[in-house]
């Protein structure tokens, strides 16, 4: 695969606390740890470098990345990727979420006390192009999916939707298979382009490679730690440094996983953390059939689409 | 895609792609295998079943979400 991409832990300090969440601390990143990152991927033989800025809360720190982001952005083949909740946009923020190659995913979840959708968080996303929303479905929030399901349709955003790595929060299997079904149900609705959905990992996108971590994925901790995956960030065992480099050091796929029927589609989820056999991976199954069969209705029938969904591809 | 656990749209990498979905001959015989586990996880419980059928209000859905957005 032709790609590198750090997951960048900008920070473990945040505005928010999501009962889901496993970042602790304080630390932000500091220069000689993006100068020598840098120097990593300046060096890399891969074409495309997709730096993923996160935390934390990244916004919080902006202006100790924003001249690393714009830097790297001089290069061949960068692209990058903003993970933030947007509650603490900056002015210079605005002008940097314009530029090309930048783009800008933002944590939405709906729930009654967190990431909650509100006339706010609306009006900002209208000022970014092309923005990705970012949704962990917990016990908080499965009520208020299908809401959230027909802000993303009636704008056409895309969107990430996941359960959190730990299973701590998800709801029991069928409960979410209900609401899963429902945001399948709502974005048809809006004739929604379900290429732009995931689930999981499960995605009928082009392009997807599934999780890398460890490999072409890996993350950065505040004190330029690499680590397999961000959740193990101050956790777990490093697998190198950005002042040594690091030894790729694979996830093994689970044997179920390879000869499942969706397996070509999740490339088995998170590797880490999903025990095997799991409830959820029905859900995963209900929601790549209704997906697969929109995808394929809408490349059989193009026409189909709206006019809407026309204008703004 | 934005994303914690894939790489974006900018990456060029080796999967089923979009138009393997719809055309490749493993593909088909893959979907037509998860179209036959989900028949049957549907068959076995009725609350999937219901659901799947279920088409919800996007009128009163809209209205809930204007009055959401509205709320300053």
């Amino acid at each position: 695969m032709d790609f590198i991409s750090p997951w960048i832990h900008t920070t473990e300090k945040c505005n928010l606390k999501c009962h889901y969440c496993y970042v602790k601390g304080n630390a932000i990143m500091t220069k000689e740890v993006y100068n020598a990152l840098g120097k990593l991927l300046v060096e890399s033989p891969k074409s495309n470098k997709h730096l993923r800025f996160a935390g934390g809360e990244p916004l919080l720190v902006f202006d100790a990345w924003e001249w690393f982001a714009r830097d790297m952005l001089k290069h061949k083949g960068v692209t990058i990727e903003v993970l933030t909740n947007l509650r603490a946009p900056t002015p210079h923020f605005w002008r940097f979420a314009g530029l090309e190659n930048v783009n800008v995913s933002v944590s939405v979840d709906n729930g009654k006390t967190v990431k909650v959708l509100d006339h706010l968080l609306s009006e900002r996303l209208r000022m970014l192009r092309n923005p990705w929303l970012m949704t962990t479905v917990t016990n908080e929030n499965i009520n208020s999916l299908d809401v959230l399901a027909a802000f993303v349709g009636m704008n056409n955003h895309g969107w990430a939707i996941t359960t959190d790595y730990f299973e701590k929060t998800t709801p029991d299997w069928e409960t979410l298979a209900e609401a899963m079904l429902g945001v399948v149900s709502v974005l048809k609705e809006f004739n929604y382009d379900f290429t732009k959905v995931s689930f999981n990992n499960f995605s009928a996108k082009s392009g997807f490679s599934g999780c890398r971590a460890g490999n072409e994925m890996f993350s950065v901790g505040c004190d330029g730690t690499i680590y397999k995956c961000q959740t193990l960030i101050g956790n777990g065992k490093g697998i190198g440094s950005v002042f040594k480099g690091y030894k790729r050091t694979e996830c093994p796929i689970k044997p179920e996983c390879k000869v499942c029927s969706i397996y070509g589609l999740c490339k088995g989820w998170c590797q880490l953390y999903y025990k095997t056999p799991n409830p959820i991976c029905n859900v995963i199954k209900l929601f790549a059939s209704e997906v697969i069969k929109e995808v394929r209705a809408t490349h059989a029938h193009p026409s189909t689409k709206s006019k809407e969904m026309r204008h703004a591809e | 895609m934005p994303s914690d656990c894939q790489c974006s749209n900018a990456c060029d990498c080796q999967t089923i792609v979009k138009t393997k979905v719809l055309n490749n001959k493993e593909a088909t015989r893959k979907i037509a295998r998860l179209e036959e586990e989900v028949a049957l996880l549907k068959y076995e419980n009725d609350r999937l079943k219901r659901a799947s059928k279920r088409r919800l209000p996007k009128k009163e859905l809209v209205n809930k979400l204007k009055k959401m957005l509205d709320e300053i």
